[in-house]
């Protein structure tokens, strides 16, 4: 297990490294920030002084080692536009998009899970149907329409909710609905798909045979073994709900990682996207991580050795 | 004819459903200039924000409404199926591309390349799409060719992953073994035996991405990083309503309405074309 752990380790570590570096070389050839932080008026001597003050004159070797270290250190650089330091920006919205994440993930997932294993179970039935219409609906459906609509019917015509904002539990529906739609229909979907391949096995028969209750087959014998594909699946799930933040804060003027990130691209702000890239590879891993240590106690044939 | 017919016949109703959409889709883009009523950017302010014909103040002159500049929504919707189209289909074949090429010589060569490739995959994956589509656009500058050639670049994984998993198993059969040793060169091993026999099922995967491809496009343009303004996208008439969202619903609605249509056919032609070719998944996912 140690030497598993240790493994992990090296290679998280080497994926974050592949991520610093990508992005630092891509916002490298983006343009000049120094320009877009200066007033229009401003001499050339101005912005010299500029580019020395954001780092930007030191040769690009230096500049790249002055990144990496500030990386192991935990210090990304002060954000060029709010003139602070970058893990501030992050830790102040941090809040605002776990909270939406979290309270999505608590509600679509389990909700999901249900109705996929009674899709399967009961295939071909009219809530099946429904469920499959709704997924690949789901899977259509533009997010940030979603969300837009939403506004529309609920803000505009019917006034019962706040179109935008951040603080009530009221201002926290909308946003939460629209980030759930799309990633319950995907997990709703696999859970349908590997509760069915499940249900095909012998040992499926078996139970029946032996007299089990239909229960406790659907349950114990069926899903216990279904949720090792459900778990693989929710665990990149998560990945795409960083994406799915990004536009969901856009719509309700969220203000979390998401939006901060747009903000940070628009304006050229590289410590910003810079520490945000690392922050999110980061947590992919740690995602994945876990998900890894969860597969030992779902399935015990799993052992990393 | 017969067998398209016969095909057709046995068609559930989605299947049937979303090939009449994507027909009417295709139409739509490739005969935009005779059937919009108005040109896509003809601008008219004496007739701002006229609604649909069925609300009060609407005109059978614009069927559904005019935007912010008096253009015509219909048209602009209409015009929007091709540049939909255009970003669909070749983001998909860039993606096709590079994930088949590189699927192949992951799986094939196996050792060290395998795993560059592979990890090129983690990294990938260990990436917010959208991220990444938004730095690579803010470098590039945006343009139409350049949202196609983002899209491609971000979109390959999915086709490296299940290629390369076909050919780790086909690699292994009698007949790739037959073209080693009747003296075959590699690269002709894998294009000319193993490329036609894992293909498919890319292909398929193929176009159930090119809705996603579509979101994405829209998605992009609505965080003002897609394609420019002055090209009638169904992603640029919604991130331009949003701003009238108060006053006038259909700037919003309508187009998102059509991207919503176009990708859920999409979807039923997509999965109806997979259960033809490969039966035995027929409902399973």
């Amino acid at each position: 297990m140690a030497k598993y752990l240790l493994k992990r380790f090296l290679q998280t570590v080497f994926v974050l490294f592949l991520v610093a570096t990508m992005v630092f070389v891509i916002l490298r050839t983006i343009g000049d920030p120094a320009k877009l932080v200066i007033s229009p008026d401003s001499t050339f001597a101005d912005l010299e002084q500029m580019r020395r003050i954001l780092g930007l004159d030191k040769p690009l070797w230096q500049q790249y080692l002055d990144y990496l270290s500030g990386i192991i250190r935990g210090d990304f650089g002060n954000s060029f536009y709010y003139n602070k330091p970058v893990i501030d920006l992050i830790k102040e919205h941090m809040p605002a998009t776990l909270l939406l994440s979290g309270v999505s993930l608590l509600i679509s997932v389990p909700l999901a899970i249900l109705t996929g294993i009674i899709a399967a179970v009961k295939r071909n039935s009219l809530l099946d149907n429904f469920v499959t219409g709704l997924t690949i609906g789901g899977r259509s459906l533009p997010t940030f329409w979603l969300g837009l609509i939403m506004i529309l019917l609920f803000s505009v015509r019917w006034k019962v909710l706040p179109p935008s904002g951040y603080g009530t539990a009221k201002q926290l529906i909308m946003p939460v609905i629209t980030m759930s739609a799309g990633l319950g229909a995907s997990t709703a979907r696999l859970t349908r798909s590997a509760m069915l391949d499940v249900l095909r096995q012998d040992y499926m028969t078996t139970a029946h045979a032996k007299g089990v209750t239909n229960k406790r087959v659907v349950i114990h014998h069926g899903f216990r073994n279904a949720l090792l594909s459900v778990v693989t699946m929710l665990a990149l799930q998560i990945g795409y709900m960083l994406s799915g933040s990004v536009i969901v804060e856009s719509v309700f003027a969220w203000p979390g990682v998401g939006r901060l990130i747009v903000t940070g691209i628009l304006d050229y702000d590289f410590p910003l996207v810079q520490a945000c890239a690392v922050i999110m590879a980061l947590m992919f891993a740690i995602i994945n991580f876990i998900v890894d240590i969860c597969y030992t106690l779902i399935d015990p044939r799993i052992r990393y050795e | 004819m017969k067998g398209i017919a016969k095909i057709l016949k046995h068609s559930t109703f989605t299947a049937k459903f979303g090939l009449v959409i994507v027909i009417i889709w295709l139409l739509c883009a490739i005969f935009a200039e005779s059937l919009a009523p108005h040109g896509a950017n003809d601008i008219d302010i004496s007739k701002r924000f006229v609604p649909p014909m069925w609300e009060e103040g609407g005109s059978s002159n614009h069927v559904l409404g005019t935007d912010q500049m008096g253009r015509d929504v219909l048209s602009r919707l209409i015009y929007g199926a091709q540049v939909s189209i255009v970003v669909g289909f070749m983001s998909v074949v860039v993606g096709l591309i590079i994930g088949i090429v590189l699927g192949l010589v992951a799986g094939y060569m196996g050792g060290w390349i395998d795993s560059v490739i592979m990890r090129m995959v983690d990294l990938m994956l260990s990436f917010p799409f959208i991220f990444l589509a938004l730095c690579l656009v803010a470098v590039l500058g945006s343009s139409l060719f350049n949202v196609i050639l983002v899209l491609g670049i971000t979109g390959w994984v999915p086709y490296a992953r299940t290629i390369r998993a076909q050919v780790l198993s086909v690699k292994e059969r009698e007949f790739v073994r037959a073209a080693h040793t009747i003296g075959c060169k590699d690269t002709t091993v894998l294009f000319r035996h193993i490329l036609p026999s894992v293909i498919d099922s890319a292909i398929i995967l193929g176009t159930m991405e090119m809705g996603t491809s579509i979101l994405a496009e829209s998605s992009l343009t609505f965080l003002g990083m897609g394609v420019p303004p002055s090209i009638p996208t169904w992603g640029n008439m919604i991130a331009s309503g949003r701003q009238y969202i108060y006053t006038a619903w259909w700037l919003t609605a309508f187009p998102g309405i059509a991207l919503f249509l176009v990708c859920l056919s999409i979807n039923f032609v997509g999965d109806w074309i997979r259960d033809i070719r490969d039966p035995r998944l027929r409902g399973v996912d």
